[in-house]
């Protein structure tokens, strides 16, 4: 009888953070008491406790018992204690040798009988626990390939009930048998995850649609954001369902990553390793500004966060809140959300691809070459005008999608299949990383002289353009009055599509074509 | 040099025919002049059948109305008065049997000395413009721009409006002839093209600074148009559309009409193909429509010559004779002319990669060989 430790885990944000989880067994009146700023789920875990307990055989001594979660001034959430919970309970309650759990990490929510069940954030709590250097964690069997991969030399125990959970911690034998075979599941799980990845979406079934098509290449090397314009019907859902299936495959680092934010979200299913397909997310118009960026009082990542290192859909842009597409722009400018709350300031990753789509007018069929146009034209411009300037600017290309024409599907065109467009998307990207680690390597010989050049000319050397393509950029802003913003945007699109074709120099007709995929014309902003 | 007392009564006959007098613009045709009006005295009225108590209203309104402010708010606004019988007028505002008192102009006074001299297009269509007539639109006001010609138009929304814009772009001289005061703003939409009006090109109107836009003003000022112009050109027009008033007033002055034909699907085409059944000439090439409309200019103005012969800042060529300077280019061009094309499209017919295309259109555009027109659809200029 007396006081026992274990260490259970937090979720604040993506993060998860060490909790010291203590029970004290003392003489008194029979009872159970949660302190250290527990939400309602935990303080509700005594129930659970109590019985899960009794019916593994662990009767709870008719005494006092007071738990306590450490630091006391961080709230804690959700039903993730139990385990840790239970278990010093039943050291402290004699059941456990005294001590033996004291630098054991534990996660999981119990059921009455006793099984330990799912929990979200697994990663996290596997990388603050690898970080604190503990013994071994003990997780729910359901989640444990998902914490065994963070790796870091963290044993780690996938259990299935509180009574396997306890013979665990008495005996070294069971310690070792149950890390075997945590060790097998996890490694037969990740196997099948990285199978997954075929799937039944491919671009060769789009017939058409090539300069989107080829949009959507560019945004696949560059990271670009990109705006579809076209009548209903035109292919623009189907284009960008299909985007992932191009992009390059997530590396080990990269799946990690969105893996602990998916699972911190309770989105990434039970008994999966790594998430290892990219993110593919199309919220609905309707969603909110906190909904698409996170927020609430226990801030949770939003859409933006979830698409981290994969594709946000935004289907109909013009019908979404004003203030929920405004949110958006410090994402796609920095690829972080940062949410203030009062007792803290978090940062959301959210490094996306973005894909909008929406119709070139309220009836949408303006520009179309059969349909019948009925919006007036203040109706048309008001349309486009609801996309906010500064939300455009950090949109990089802007492309219309055609219908195709009649007779069309008959001339049986060959169209490229994601695999092959993927080959030639990763060839890219192997270039640009070669390329800009080359630049890191020269830049520090310029350092000095670079400081007196202007930013503009200083941006040319950056980028590499040729001569020809210097007099096309001074035509462009001749013509256009083009801001710094714009001319850098349109520099950026013209390097990507000049590492498409693994040239060290951005040329003229890389250029041209940057500029024509930025023109923003046919969103009718001042024209009519 | 026109009298102080034309420009009085030519003030006075047009505050208060915006303010509700109208029947007396039936009389400055028929008076010979809107100083006969303004002085006649009761009994000549009356003789003209026009009822007593009008006659009466007209006399008070006639020596309470304040010219003075009207001269002052002209001064304000920096446009100007030309009365009826000024020789600056068009000639043929004088014929109509509807005529104003007299002109308001804003804008650069040498400008209307030009613009006097040139030959002058009215290009006017509906306001739900479609892509197809945004296309047409600057096609037509380019070669036109280009051969010394002014464009006129109405400043509405749709075909309107993107005739003056083509106009102003391609250094061309345009001419907005509004439903209100030229100090008035409408619709609020073309605020910036207003002012580019002003710097560039003519704003004409009938009814005195101040004059808010209602539903009788745009008629009227239909027939101003019409007496402005060498000839009219209607874009796109549906079976209601006020360039439809435009036709009828052209015709009476017996002005040239070209139309061009839509498709006889669209509902918004219905007008204009109305047109041509009734005997308007279709534009079927922009090149002949040009010269047919200077070669009837010409003769309308006794050889008096084309003002600004090809006088023009930055007029593009048209594709036939400029060349784009790349191969992939000149296929590109060859493609666009033959319509407005989608990059797709474009690579279609050429046999062109995508990219390829993409790249062309960019230098092309840069150029001012062709231009976006609607979403993501281009056209050789």
């Amino acid at each position: 009888m007396g006081l026992a430790r274990i260490w259970g885990y937090a979720l604040a944000g993506l993060e998860a953070v060490p909790v010291r989880v203590e029970a004290h067994v003392r003489p008194g009146l029979p009872g159970i008491t949660v302190v250290g700023l527990p939400d309602a789920a935990v303080r509700e875990a005594k129930e659970r406790v109590r019985s899960a307990a009794a019916n593994s055989g662990f009767p709870l001594p008719s005494q006092r018992i007071t738990l306590s979660l450490s630091p006391g001034d961080l709230r804690k959430e959700g039903p993730g204690f139990d385990v840790p919970l239970a278990l010093a309970t039943l050291a402290a309650g004699g059941h456990l040798p005294l001590g033996c759990i004291d630098t054991v990490g534990a996660a999981g929510e119990l059921g009455l009988d006793g099984a330990l069940l799912g929990i979200r954030g697994a990663l996290a709590i596997a990388k603050t626990a690898a970080a604190q250097g503990i013994t071994g964690l003990l997780v729910p069997a359901a989640v444990a390939p998902e914490a065994w991969q963070w790796g870091g030399g963290l044993k780690v125990w996938g259990v299935r009930t509180l009574a396997e959970a306890v013979s665990v911690l008495r005996s070294p034998e069971v310690a070792a048998h149950v890390e075997r075979r945590t060790l097998r599941f996890s490694q037969r799980a990740r196997a099948r995850a990285g199978s997954s990845t075929a799937e039944r979406l491919d671009m060769s079934q789009v017939a058409g649609a090539g300069q989107a098509k080829r949009g959507l290449e560019i945004a696949a090397v560059g990271g670009h954001h990109m705006l579809m314009l076209g009548s209903p019907g035109s292919g623009k859902t189907m284009l960008a369902r299909r985007f992932p299936s191009i992009l390059p495959e997530l590396t080990l680092e990269e799946s990690l990553e969105v893996t602990r934010i998916w699972s911190v979200c309770g989105l990434h299913p039970p008994g999966d390793a790594l998430l290892r397909a990219r993110p593919f997310r199309a919220p609905h118009h309707t969603a909110s500004a906190p909904a698409l960026v996170g927020g609430g009082s226990f801030p949770r990542p939003g859409e933006v966060t979830l698409a981290h290192r994969g594709v946000l859909f935004l289907d109909e842009l013009p019908e979404f809140a004003r203030d929920a597409l405004e949110a958006l722009r410090q994402p796609l400018e920095e690829g972080v959300v940062t949410i203030g709350r009062r007792n803290a300031t978090l940062n959301f990753p959210a490094r996306f691809r973005l894909i909008a789509a929406m119709n070139p007018c309220p009836c949408g069929h303006y520009g179309h070459p059969e349909r019948e146009c009925t919006c007036t034209a203040a109706a048309i411009a008001a349309y486009g005008g609801r996309i906010s300037g500064p939300l455009l600017d950090r949109i990089d290309m802007v492309i219309g999608v055609h219908p195709l024409r009649e007779g069309f599907l008959e001339q049986g065109l060959v169209e490229d299949t994601s695999a092959s467009v993927r080959v030639r998307v990763e060839a890219a990207v192997a270039f640009r990383t070669w390329r800009e680690q080359q630049l890191r390597a020269a830049e520090p010989a310029r350092g000095a002289a670079g400081r007196a050049e202007s930013a503009l000319v200083a941006m040319a050397a950056h980028y590499r353009l040729s001569g020809r393509a210097r007099s096309l950029l001074a035509a462009f802003q001749a013509r256009a009055a083009a801001g710094a913003r714009a001319v850098s945007r349109a520099m950026r699109l013209a390097r990507t599509i000049a590492d498409l074709v693994q040239s060290e120099e951005v040329a003229e007709e890389h250029l041209a074509e940057a500029l024509v995929l930025r023109n923003r014309d046919h969103l009718h902003r001042d024209r009519w | 040099m026109v009298e102080s007392r034309e420009i009085e009564a030519g003030l006075g006959v047009a505050v208060l025919a915006a303010a509700g007098f109208q029947w007396l613009l039936r009389l400055v045709y028929r008076f010979g002049g809107p100083v006969h009006v303004w002085e006649s005295d009761a009994k000549r009225l009356r003789d003209c059948g026009l009822g007593t108590d009008r006659v009466e209203r007209f006399m008070r309104a006639r020596e309470s109305v304040d010219l003075e402010r009207t001269r002052a708010r002209l001064e304000e606004t920096g446009s100007w008065f030309i009365p009826y019988g000024s020789d600056l007028l068009p000639p043929l505002v004088r014929e109509l049997h509807f005529a104003p008192g007299g002109l308001f102009v804003a804008g650069r006074r040498t400008l209307y000395e030009e613009m006097r001299l040139a030959p002058r297009a009215v290009v006017v269509g509906t306001r739900r413009a479609s892509a197809y007539a945004h296309a047409v639109t600057s096609r037509i006001v380019v070669p036109l721009i280009a051969r010394g010609a002014v464009i006129v138009s109405g400043m509405a929304m749709g075909v309107d409006t993107f005739a003056h814009k083509s106009a102003l772009d391609h250094g061309g001289l345009t001419i907005a002839v509004l439903g209100c005061g030229t100090d008035v703003v409408y619709p609020a939409r073309n605020r910036s093209l207003r002012h580019r009006i002003l710097e560039d090109g003519l704003l004409v109107s009938e009814f005195p600074p101040g004059t808010r836009p209602a539903k009788w003003t745009f008629p009227l000022r239909n027939r101003i148009m019409a007496a402005f112009s060498h000839a009219v050109v209607v874009v796109e027009a549906g079976v209601q559309s006020g360039a439809l008033i435009t036709v009828e007033h052209a015709l009476e002055l017996g002005r040239a009409v070209f139309a061009v034909p839509g498709s006889i699907l669209c509902e918004g085409s219905r007008g204009v193909n109305g047109l041509i059944h009734q005997g308007a000439t279709p534009i079927v090439d922009t090149d002949a429509f040009v010269e047919e409309f200077l070669c009837a200019t010409r003769n309308e103005m006794n050889g008096g010559g084309v003002a600004r012969p090809a006088a023009v800042v930055r007029a593009p060529d048209s594709p036939g004779r400029e060349e784009a300077s790349s191969v992939a280019g000149n296929l590109v061009l060859q493609a666009l002319c033959r319509e407005p094309r989608t990059i797709d499209e474009v690579a279609r017919h050429t046999g062109l990669e995508v990219p390829e295309v993409t790249q062309a259109i960019g230098v092309l555009e840069l150029r001012g060989l062709a231009l976006p027109l609607g979403p993501g659809r281009y056209a050789a200029m």
